[in-house]
């Protein structure tokens, strides 16, 4: 690589390292530090939860059942995320951005040069998330060294095979990829719904016992070779043969990879340059609090008129279409999602009544559907300003804001709630309709809370860099905060309700009703909350 | 028509704005000039209620930014430096939201009015994240005009135009001055300044140096050879105060 860009590698990389140590030397850096600190803590003192722990329970903890199945799922897993990369990437090579591009590829350097050096700031950020994986796993999977080594090198393996895929497409202009693609996609979700149904239809077995048959049949094991290479890396035990074998033989198709990429790329310069362009404009978006994939037209049918409701109507319009061109295939997605709860649970053979299954859908409505969709203030921080100038009472503004964000999650919980009403056992009809009746308070409490601590403490969408300390203690503290809020309204509901039940002597519906309505009148409460919030925004003052 | 008195700004122990005062009357247009950090943007921000007053008075057409912030904006139209759309919709939404925010039913005639007065009208259903910076503040200004404000506020109108849109930017806002709106431009461009306005404001530090009609400023700093008047008396005006806070 070129001196001056390697010079360059190591003034970015240091001035990351001062910028994370300013981070921490602020009370607040300190502060969301030690949160996830104390979370990381908990988690490794409470026992170390892995990825399987979900999905089938006790035989998990055996060290020898997890490394067992790491072997039979983690070359799937590859498997999957590069068919993805096939299917849906419109051909990703090497991101460079804007400055990037602005001062390297108009300095003396080579293409080759370019490549090297962006993929050693990759390596650089490989290590880093290697490490952060080490303390979660070797105690059951295999030894440290071959977990850092594991995850490194599958993690380029990633980076890298999606470039590759992504310069090959570019290079050969491959047309007959894009016109493979979507009866391919068929075939494969084809393939993948005969499974689901094979396993639906065969009471002895599940959706993972049919993948753990193809892994070890000599098809999956010729389909799946080069990723079978990363699960035994990342379980190896001894270091001859097994860690050095399977290191060797990583290292080997990472290099293959890199130098089809440098063979490659000198054909794919324009490409590289707009593809690069495309995705810095993305990031723009998502820290505007738009989706990584929302809608890349740069025009649309114009909806003629909004509705007005007094001010509330605009607000709300607006953000029905922004969740419509921003997050519509986010929001496709989660309804899929939601649908398919039920049967997915009944093919893993999942309890709805599991504690675990409980905290998964908790997490899922109440952390990864709001951070993901999102059509309220938290996308509208650039554009308070207009907000404020506008006409309307704050009052207004704040329900217009969340009308929208409220009624998508209760259609995609609705969803969910009456999928596994249909497809799993023990979840009766009169449970689902309870639950189905408290989706609306529950998510404008939800989304009045993430709005009010939004307005009260704002901070930006997403971390800078890839070890954001700051952002993600925030993030953990936001989302503990959060829960503590949601449940203690819930505790108070629930509360009023008992005392109605023994009041009116064992009414169950009095119980659901008064619940209900306490419920509601707390959410409902969150309105002027945020209104005020709203007012005491000042704009232009420090972002955290 | 704008009444601003003893208006003062404190972000903490920082003094955005010192006690600064004055009148603008319909079909007057001020020139807010200053160097940056002066505090020109803070007072347009606060003239449209966008930040809070610390203390003093603003208002607009008669109603008071605090007291009546409904009515006082829905006479007040405002131009941000940096004009922030709504990235998803197109350009006909933003007149179409614009419209609702401001209860106006028939808005068609006008908005089409305005998009072929700023050539915007082939952009209808571009989406705003495709525009350039010049056709996003034209898009602005055209929401600005939309519901004909008694007051309108520019913060730095001409940056980021083209040539053409430079001159039918400086025609509305003559033209809307000469229909009785009082208008407040604040820029650094000191020709256009002088070119267009009938008043003018000196702010450095947060605090009014100079204020009353063009003529007045320039004959008061006594520099009118030539034709960068304005620009000598800038000068002149912002240099004796910082000697003064020296």
């Amino acid at each position: 690589m070129d001196r001056a860009l390697a010079r360059l590698l190591f003034l970015r990389f240091r001035g990351g390292v001062r910028h994370r140590l300013r981070q921490l030397a602020s009370p607040r850096g300190a502060v969301f530090l030690l949160a996830i600190g104390g979370i990381v803590w908990l988690l490794l003192g409470t026992g170390t939860p892995s990825p399987g722990d979900g999905l089938g329970g006790g035989p998990l903890q055996d060290p020898n059942s997890l490394r067992e199945h790491v072997g039979n799922f983690m070359p799937l897993g590859l498997l999957g995320l590069t068919l993805f990369t096939v299917f849906v990437a419109r051909g990703r090579a090497f991101h460079f951005s804007p400055n990037e591009i602005n001062f390297l590829f108009t300095g003396p350097f080579s293409h080759r040069d370019l490549i090297v050096y962006k993929f050693c700031a990759y390596l650089a950020g490989a290590i880093l998330s290697a490490a952060i994986v080490v303390p979660f796993v070797p105690a059951r999977t295999g030894t440290a060294l071959a977990t850092f080594t594991g995850s490194l090198l599958t993690i380029l393996f990633i980076q890298l095979s999606s470039a590759a895929i992504g310069t090959f497409g570019q290079a050969f202009e491959a047309g007959w990829i894009t016109r493979a693609r979507r009866p391919a996609l068929v075939l494969v979700l084809a393939m993948a719904a005969a499974a689901m149904f094979y396993a639906g239809a065969t009471s002895d077995s599940n959706i993972l016992d049919v993948l753990s048959i193809f892994r070890q049949s000599w098809l999956g094991t010729i389909v799946l070779a080069p990723f079978i290479v990363f699960a035994k890396l990342f379980i190896a035990r001894k270091i001859f043969p097994d860690l050095i074998m399977w290191t060797t033989a990583a290292i080997i198709i990472n290099a293959c990879l890199l130098l089809a990429i440098i063979a490659l790329d000198d054909r794919t310069a324009d490409r590289s340059l707009s593809e690069s362009r495309r995705l810095s404009n993305r990031w723009n978006r998502i820290r505007q609090g738009g989706s990584f994939w929302a809608s890349e037209k740069t025009t649309g049918h114009s909806v003629r008129h909004s509705p007005m409701l007094g001010g509330l109507g605009p607000i709300a319009w607006r953000q029905a279409i922004n969740a419509v061109r921003n997050s519509g295939r986010v929001i496709v997605v989660f309804l899929a999602i939601a649908a398919f709860t039920g049967p997915l649970a009944t093919t893993a053979g999942i309890q709805s009544a599991d504690s675990r299954t409980i905290a998964a859908l908790y997490f899922f409505i109440a952390f990864i559907v709001p951070r993901t969709l999102v059509c309220d203030f938290r996308g509208d921080l650039g554009r308070i300003e207009t907000y404020k100038a506008l006409p309307v009472a704050s009052w207004r503004i704040c329900i217009g804001q969340l009308v929208v964000p409220v009624v998508l999650s209760s259609a995609i919980g609705l969803v969910m709630i009456f999928s596994t009403m249909f497809f799993l056992d023990g979840t009766g009809a009169d449970i689902a309709i309870a639950l189905a009746a408290f989706a609306l308070p529950f998510n404008l409490l939800l989304y009045g809370v993430e709005n009010l601590v939004f307005l009260l403490f704002p901070a930006k969408l997403v971390p800078v860099g890839r070890v954001d300390f700051e952002f993600l203690g925030r993030t953990m503290v936001e989302f503990v905060a959060k829960t503590i809020i949601i449940f203690a309204v819930l505790a108070m509901a629930v509360g009023v309700g008992l005392i109605v039940l023994h009041a009116s002597g064992k009414s169950w519906i009095s119980f659901g009703l008064a619940s209900w309505l306490s419920l509601a009148i707390i959410a409902s409460l969150t309105v002027p909350m945020l209104g005020y919030a709203f007012r005491r925004f000042t704009v232009g003052e420090t972002i955290a | 028509m704008i009444k601003v008195k003893n208006f003062s700004k404190r972000y903490g122990d920082f003094a955005a704005v010192k006690d600064i005062s004055f009148k603008i009357g319909p079909g007057e247009i001020l020139g807010l000039v200053g160097p940056n950090g002066a505090g020109k943007t803070t007072t347009l921000r606060a003239l449209c209620g966008i930040i809070a007053p610390t203390s003093g008075s603003l208002s607009v057409a008669g109603h008071d930014i605090v007291n009546e912030p409904i009515q006082a904006k829905r006479c007040l139209g405002y131009i941000p430096d940096d004009p922030r759309l709504f990235d998803t919709l197109t350009v006909w939404e933003h007149l179409a939201f614009t419209a609702a925010a401001n209860n106006l039913a028939n808005f068609e005639d006008s908005a089409e009015t305005l998009l072929q007065s700023f050539h915007l009208a082939k952009k209808r259903d571009t989406l705003a994240h495709d525009l350039s910076r010049g056709m996003r503040q034209k898009v602005a200004i055209a929401c600005a005009f939309l519901h004909e404000p008694q007051v309108i506020l520019f913060d730095e109108p001409l940056t980021g135009l083209d040539p053409r849109g430079i001159r039918s930017i400086q025609q509305s806002i003559v033209a809307r001055a000469r229909a009785g709106a009082a208008i407040i431009v604040s820029s650094h461009l000191l020709s256009l300044v002088e070119t267009l306005c009938t008043h003018l404001l000196v702010l450095n530090s947060g605090v009014c140096r100079r204020f009353g009609t063009m003529s007045e400023v320039l004959h008061d700093v006594g520099q009118t050879d030539g034709d960068s008047a304005l620009e000598a008396a800038f000068f002149s005006i912002t240099r004796d105060a910082e000697l003064e806070d020296a």
